[in-house]
């Protein structure tokens, strides 16, 4: 197990590299140098920004050269400054990482409590009254345009309504509160976005989940289960279940990239300070480092949350191991 | 008197809006203590026999469209869940064809085993127990370490032993063994058939043994009943059935067996 792990985590080392060398080359072949693209197009860039920005990626130097440097100081974190405010583009990325995170991370666990028993059942009961029901459901989630849906219950919840805060993730009075009316505002702020998201989300995970039940439910060992007259409940929940959601894990892991990039336009509708908005604004203002950090930043987190998936998945199916 | 008796037993399965025939009407009764042999070839129905006896045609797969079936002296067709699960496992047990397919991928031998005996007894230690017993029951040695295995960590045939120690462990009164072979290779064959002919022997058990290999079928067999496109084609005492073999099929297949076998080993 602890040998697999570790071959698998050896493995992650040459694709972090070639995403690293995509997002530079990605870079560097854009037409013309990347300083001149950048400050003569950015009237905001001073000739002093310029002059530090090709001393920064040592432009005069060649290409391989260049890359080893920047590589050698991303992985210090140190991915430059900001052209827009001269701060770090990593410590703009730590400020806003943790919102994306809470967001995603309450929209997946939605979507995971939803969409598992949503598609037992719907196998469960197959072409009867609820499975058809429920994919009508998710399918509506699944066509919807999130940021359709996302304005037209701003327009009912936030403004004729207005039980909820239109956008953001805090009330300008956020400071002045008490620990519980944080918590409070930070809920009332998040419930939209959580929502629209898991909503629109649902549809993939809940029909895997369903017919990887379908799946299992026609095996031989589900079969012997019932021969040993087990009761139902025990074939399902522990026979089933457990062989049903281990294509599902690999599902899970892939949509993890959606989730981690949090969303340019979904975010920016909320003006929700997560990554999302942070890359969106960067590119608007062809504002590079952030730009560059955000793309480095978000497949890492992608790889990393592939990792765990794969590693769930062989804590989750003995055959794994003997590989 | 016999231990079941199958009247009129038809069975169909339904796939994509289509219903295939399985069992057309069959009747049959199986005997306390002896060995019915149902052989035919592939599609003939055997499997759908088996399944009918203890119930485990889902739903979703297909249905029983009449008949009945008499176990002590109740028919078997018109009880609740509930009744039949006291049933399976317990008074009748069954061994699937394939040993790769039978066991869940994700629970070990040894969990596998003691759910059958985990509504009988009441103490942790005894099942554990119970399970290394019908481990070495079913001819293991080293059963500790067959307890925790994983199925892909165990061979063909350790896996249909474990299978048929699964069945056996409740001292069942029926066991049906569902080509218990014909997923094996050759040498792990025999093993496998002796085992079982030995453990209808210590267990006194009734046994129904399904073949599409009449050879086989001769060797064990008391009673051999011939099916082909869910119909009893012929049936009766395997000695009988060999020598006057009264339908065509029947007659055909008798001639595809050679000669020198059935002739030295037939019961
Ligand atoms: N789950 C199923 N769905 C549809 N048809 C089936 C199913 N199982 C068996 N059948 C069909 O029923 C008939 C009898 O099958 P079966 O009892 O498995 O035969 P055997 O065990 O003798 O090979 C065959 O025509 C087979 O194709
Ligand atoms: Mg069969």
């Amino acid at each position: 197990m602890i040998n697999y792990f570790f071959r698998r985590l050896l493995l992650t080392i040459p694709v972090l590299l070639g995403i690293t060398l995509l997002t530079f080359l990605v870079m560097h072949l854009t037409p013309g140098s990347p300083a001149d693209t950048m400050t003569d197009m950015n009237l905001k860039v001073s000739a002093q920004a310029k002059s530090r920005l090709a001393e920064l990626y040592g432009l005069n130097k060649p290409l391989h050269v260049q890359y080893v440097r920047w590589l050698g100081r991303i992985v210090r974190l140190d991915f430059g400054n900001s052209f827009r405010d001269e701060r770090p583009a990593i410590r703009k990325i730590a400020e806003r990482l943790p919102a994306t995170l809470l967001l995603n991370i309450l929209s997946m666990g939605l979507i995971l409590i939803i969409a598992i028993p949503l598609g037992v059942l719907a196998a469960l009961y197959q072409k009867k009254l609820f499975d058809t029901v429920a994919t009508i459901g998710v399918y509506i989630g699944f066509s919807i345009p999130a940021f359709w849906l996302a304005l037209m219950l701003m327009i009912l919840f936030g403004l004729k309504l207005g039980w909820l805060p239109l956008s953001g993730l805090h009330s300008i009075n956020y400071d002045d509160l008490s620990l519980p009316g944080k918590c409070l505002d930070l809920a009332r702020h998040l419930v939209l976005p959580v929502f629209i998201s898991a909503f629109t989300g649902l549809a993939g995970l809940t029909r895997y989940t369903r017919s990887s039940m379908i799946d299992v439910l026609k095996q031989d060992y589900i079969r012997m289960a019932y021969a040993k007259g087990l009761p139902r409940r025990r074939i399902l929940f522990h026979h089933a279940l457990k062989n049903a959601l281990l294509p599902v894990i690999t599902i899970f892991g892939l949509s993890l990239p959606g989730l981690i990039g949090g969303g340019f336009i979904f975010e920016t509708i909320f003006a929700y300070p997560g990554m999302g908005r942070l890359g969106y604004d960067a590119i608007m203002a062809r504002d590079y480092p952030v730009v560059m950090a955000v793309g480095v930043i978000v497949a890492f987190l992608t790889l990393a949350g592939n990792l765990i998936a794969d590693m769930s998945y062989a804590i989750a199916d003995p055959r794994i191991t003997l590989k | 008197m016999s231990i079941i008796t199958v009247h009129n037993l038809s069975v169909h399965y339904s796939r994509d809006g289509e219903i295939i025939p399985a069992l057309r009407n069959i009747s049959f009764e199986i005997e306390p203590g002896e060995t019915l042999a149902i052989v035919g070839e592939s599609g003939s129905g055997k499997s759908t026999v088996a399944l009918s006896l203890m119930g485990l045609i889902l739903p979703y797969e297909g249905k029983i469209t009449g008949g009945e079936i008499i176990f002590d002296g109740r028919n078997l067709l018109v009880q609740s869940q509930e009744q039949w699960r006291s049933i399976r496992g317990k008074d009748i047990a069954i061994v699937l064809q394939d040993p790769f397919s039978s066991l869940n991928p994700v629970l070990t031998a040894g969990e596998q085993i003691a759910e059958s005996v985990r509504h009988t007894l009441v103490a942790g230690n005894d099942i554990k127990a119970t399970v290394l017993n019908a481990l070495r029951e079913t001819l293991f040695t080293d059963t500790e370490r067959i307890y925790a295995s994983y199925p892909h960590q165990l061979s063909g045939g350790q896996r249909q032993r474990v299978a048929i120690a699964m069945a056996i462990i409740n001292h069942p009164r029926i066991l049906i063994a569902d080509e218990p072979t014909t997923a094996l290779d050759v040498t792990t064959q025999k093993e496998v058939l002796d085992l079982l002919v030995r453990l209808k022997q210590e267990l006194s058990l009734t046994m129904v043994f399904i073949t599409h290999n009449l050879a086989l079928a001769a060797m064990r067999a008391d009673r051999v009943m011939i099916m082909r496109e869910g119909t009893i084609v012929e049936s009766g005492p395997t000695a009988a059935v060999f020598r006057h073999p009264h339908h065509a099929y029947t007659q055909a297949l008798v001639a595809a067996v050679p000669r020198l076998k059935y002739r030295e080993h037939i019961k």
